[in-house]
């Protein structure tokens, strides 16, 4: 008796969860669909499809298009192909194991900090034309380059080459743990000398396929992005994101319909774009062009792989130099053209930003502990009721990635348009809800693994000593994973702090965060406001990272 | 001798009338008194300046004490976004408890309410004591916005207008006229720009040139036709067709807004910035922004001016309220703490004639920063074009210019 009214009630958990995930997909995608239809209750209630039309008459907006699909495609490729190179250069050297080490906080750093370092080194007083003015032009002003941001994307390419690469490098990691790779490398040694052209032939596709996931995802993350596109991409035209966003902006109820429209054909762009990838997959794929390959690649000799190593080091320079001119610019008094150093110092600029946006830190932080803390909860009685009852079966998880899958704007504008209209826009629990859908794939993907890999001896020996579900839960398979828990605790906080769509159109101005904080003061005069935004973003992943380690040392000396 | 009674009725009538006309009206603001206190009021107003949210918050804390309201300052990017808030609650059939009860306007933003009727009770501004300090008769220029008659349905809070800044010790004589400004621009290229639009001072921008290159103002001051007004314009497309391809970034990039613009500036990538705000680029000097040599300027026939204003949205769940604190930022006290250059320093809406004595002599008594032009200079006023016209420039640049790099 008790074991049926148990499963129900399991069963209406889980089916709980599920809801609270698909829910807010579904009601944003229903209120961007029915508003790119022109329906608005209590002002127009006919629908129509000829906004759709509309967005063809939208100035420009076929550059708009050429250009998402070109940052979207060309910098997952660029970066698959870096991540690759410098695997194959690193693979069974000393180094290998130093790379986790040197890419987890570039991980860690939110989007956005690439972005504001580029501009403050690329920029015509950026700090690339103050060595060029410097030390080979005796002029004192700053030249009129069209360098940046330039007509086509490319440095939005390259801000995200900079974040998407480290992501590569450790997922290729993680694949690499997954099969005999050390076997597969040395198999390939002793036919070529060239370490590239084994890596390509070897292992490459070993761990391709366990990429694919990831590749989709950086796919969309790219063409649908929006803080970075602020700060790198053109202007005249921007991205479809940034077109979508403006038209959104206005008070006109017909350029909303126009931006809802744009949305889903934003989603169809997207869907076009991982389609095409895969269509090329499919096409290299063949067999018949394995001749052409095993003649094309030994072309690739030891000069040019170390041209494409150099590049990747370049990358990671880059990346480095990003930080710490951000870190100079939030110490800066004053820093004018030509200097390559501010001459003057200050910690005023902090004291300044935590006078007047201590609530945007505050926000920020409170946010991101109860959002990962959530989605560690809900993720852990997830595993655990599935387990009451029996249920496994990884391709219905799949659903805890649909948030992720779906470009962003295609849903979160809908949730705007109905958060308005019931008035519960700047509601901080909506926002914690939406928040927490980005969250909760990670915390599955690092808590799963563990949770269901528990050795059953433990649970069965304390199940003699009649110990009760709830007792074992806690007492046993929470302190074995409790190093686990706090690695998901932490990537959860990280992610929840990089977020800045989820907080735009559901925090509606009145809850701001770091992230947002940044695109606003990147629009604005005050570059050391900007670096002291930069430095604590960057301060808090890592404050996390180093928390998480230190708990892991603490608890799990005397757990176990 | 029974008309000299009547006479005295007449007059015991007429006194009796306005005594109690008076002790209506004074009735009325004292219950407007006891239904506005001790609530919250939702100020939705730009919060781009730091020195602006300083001033607000100012003003959250006297409105505190004297009355004890809340003000919560909700700080926008953009004043469409409160205009969306309140239409989308007339949306969602929410005609009593909205969220917004102030909202700082102008322009084109304060006309789209007015068409959707958003907006509070007509000459509601009539009704709050400290309205008799503002000269606010129907010729006023405080009645017009973009040259749209008000109907009282906002209160004038201050006066901009539109003014260049350059550093002088790198720009010695200033372009004065849209001619010069090309000339200038034509002989050093990539030195100058502005926000791209439909930034609020970029079209502004567009709007001043326009001014300059017509010859019969009035005509702007018509509702858009296209037949009749598109000539005009042609103007103004042929004057950046030809500065275009010379401005910063080739005129392929622009500014996101005029802070962006002036932190070029002070980055010294372009010559000559601007802002709607007379005492913005003192207020840059003083914090380091801009270099100590920033001078500002008006064109030679003057700039386009206008009026800001705060307003009520026809669904505000505090409009008592919204007007104990709207009626508290019009009093001298108020004003002149929005006029000193080291708080905000935009200029005083009130008549000076209508002010006490002891107001007077403090008013007389503000200095001016270091950057600020003279008050002569700022005589000088364009009128802002019909709204109409924002929407057709906007649109047209954008198809121009805005989209086909």
């Amino acid at each position: 008796m008790s074991g049926k009214f148990n499963f129900y009630f399991f069963t209406s958990i889980l089916a709980i969860i599920i809801f609270l995930v698909l829910c807010p997909v579904f009601y944003g995608i229903g209120g961007v669909i029915s508003s790119s239809l022109g329906y608005f209750p209590n002002v127009s209630n006919d629908l129509n499809i000829t906004f759709f039309k509309n967005i063809f008459e939208i100035p420009g907006i076929k550059k708009s298009m050429y250009l998402t699909f070109f940052v979207g495609f060309v910098s997952t490729l660029i970066s698959l192909i870096l991540s690759q190179i410098i695997l194959s250069k690193l693979y069974n050297t000393k180094f290998y194991k130093y790379i986790f080490r040197i890419i987890a906080p570039l991980i860690a750093f939110p989007h956005v900090i690439m972005a504001v370092g580029i501009s403050y080194l690329f920029s015509s007083s950026g700090l690339i034309f103050r060595l060029y003015h410097s030390y080979i032009l005796d002029h004192n002003r700053p030249q009129n380059t069209n360098l940046f941001p330039d007509d086509f994307g490319i440095f939005l390419v390259l801000g995200l080459i900079l974040k998407e690469t480290p992501f590569f490098l450790l997922m290729s990691i993680n694949a690499l743990s997954q099969f005999p790779s050390r076997d597969f490398s040395n198999i390939g040694r002793t036919f070529h000398d060239i370490k590239i052209n084994s890596w390509l032939f070897f292992i490459f596709p070993q761990i391709y396929i366990r990429l694919r996931v990831c590749i989709i995802i950086v796919i969309i993350y790219s063409a649908s992005v929006i803080d970075m596109a602020y700060i790198l991409a053109p202007s005249t035209p921007s991205t479809i994101s940034i077109r979508i966003i403006d038209l959104f902006q206005t008070p006109d109820l017909n350029n909303l319909a126009i931006a809802s429209c744009l949305s889903i054909f934003q989603f169809v762009l997207i869907l076009f774009i991982i389609i095409s990838w895969f269509l090329i997959e499919y096409f290299c794929k063949q067999r018949y062009l394995y001749n052409y390959y095993l003649k094309i690649f030994p072309i690739l000799n030891k000069f040019f792989e170390n041209i494409l190593y150099l590049i990747s080091i370049k990358l990671l320079l880059i990346s480095i130099l990003c930080i710490f001119l951000s870190i100079f610019w939030s110490f800066s008094k004053t820093w004018q053209f030509p200097n390559l150093i501010p001459t003057e110092f200050t910690t005023e600029n902090y004291l300044h930003f935590f006078q007047y946006f201590y609530n945007t830190l505050f926000n920020t932080i409170f946010l991101a502990i109860i959002v990962s803390g959530l989605s560690c909860a809900l993720i852990l009685i997830w595993l655990e009721f599935t387990e009451q009852i029996n249920f496994r079966s990884h391709m219905f998880e799949l659903i805890f990635f649909i948030p992720i899958l779906i470009p962003e704007l295609s849903f979160l504008l809908g949730i705007n348009t109905l958060f308005i209209q019931n008035n519960l826009s700047g509601n901080i629990w909506g926002l914690i809800w939406v928040e927490s859908l980005y969250v909760i794939p990670y915390s599955y993907l690092i808590l799963m693994p563990a949770y269901r890999g528990i050795n059953k001896n433990f649970i069965n020996n304390a199940k003699m000593y009649q110990k009760s579900n709830l007792n074992i839960f806690f007492t046993i398979k929470l302190s074995l994973i409790i190093k686990t828990i706090f690695l998901a605790l932490g990537i959860g906080f990280i992610i929840s702090i990089g977020l800045y769509a989820p907080v735009y159109f559901i925090g509606d101005n009145q809850i701001s965060t770091l992230s947002i904080e940044i695109v606003n003061l990147s629009f604005s005069v005050n570059k050391k406001n900007l670096g002291v935004s930069t430095v604590l973003q960057m301060t808090l992943p890592l404050i996390m990272l180093i928390i998480v380690f230190f708990s892991n040392k603490f608890f799990v000396k005397w757990r176990y | 001798m029974k008309s000299f009674k009547f006479f005295l009725v007449f007059i015991f009538y007429l006194f009796l009338v306005t005594q109690a006309r008076t002790e209506i009206k004074n009735d009325v603001w004292s219950k407007v008194i006891q239904s506005g206190i001790n609530k919250s009021v939702n100020f939705h107003a730009w919060g781009g300046s730091s020195n602006i949210n300083n001033y607000i918050k100012w003003v959250g804390n006297k409105v505190q004490n004297k009355y004890n309201i809340t003000l919560n300052h909700v700080k926008i990017k953009d004043t469409a976004q409160a205009v969306k808030k309140v239409l989308y609650e007339k949306i969602s059939g929410e005609n009593e408890n909205g969220s917004v009860d102030i909202i700082w306007i102008n322009g084109e933003n304060f006309s789209s309410m007015l068409k959707s009727n958003l907006l509070y009770e007509q000459n509601w501004i009539f009704k709050l004591p400290n309205t008799a300090l503002i000269n606010l008769s129907k010729s006023s220029s405080l009645m017009y916005d973009f040259g749209v008659y008000t109907e009282g349905r906002e209160m004038p809070w201050g006066l901009s207008q539109l003014i260049f800044f350059y550093d002088s010790s790198k720009l010695l004589k200033p372009p004065k006229n849209v001619f010069q400004l090309k000339k200038y621009v034509l002989n050093n290229k990539g030195r100058i720009t502005f926000p791209q639009p439909p930034d609020f001072v970029g079209t502004s921008f567009l709007k001043q040139v326009l001014s300059e290159l017509t010859q019969n103002k009035s005509i702007l001051q018509e509702k858009f036709n296209f037949k009749r007004h598109n000539p005009i314009l042609a103007k103004l497309w042929e004057w950046l067709d030809d500065v275009t391809p010379h401005l910063w970034k080739n005129g392929k990039y622009y500014p996101k807004n005029y802070l962006s613009m002036s932190q070029l500036l002070g980055d010294d990538e372009i010559d000559i910035s601007m802002a709607f705000n007379v005492s913005f680029p003192s207020n840059e000097v003083i914090k380091g922004n801009l270099p100590k040599s920033t001078k500002s300027y008006i064109p030679e026939v003057g700039s386009l001016s206008n009026v800001h204003y705060l307003t009520i949205p026809y669904n505000s769940s505090n409009p008592s309220a919204a007007k104990l604190v709207i009626n508290f930022m019009i009093s001298p006290e108020a004003q002149l703490r929005k006029n000193k250059q080291s708080i905000w320093g935009d200029p005083t809406v009130l008549n000076y004639k209508k002010l006490q004595k002891k107001w007077k002599e403090k008013f007389k008594k503000l200095s001016k920063g270091p950057a600020t032009i003279s008050f002569k200079d700022l005589d000088k006023k364009l009128a802002e074009p019909h709204p109409s016209w924002v929407k057709e420039i906007e649109k047209q640049w954008i198809k121009r210019y805005g989209s086909i790099n």
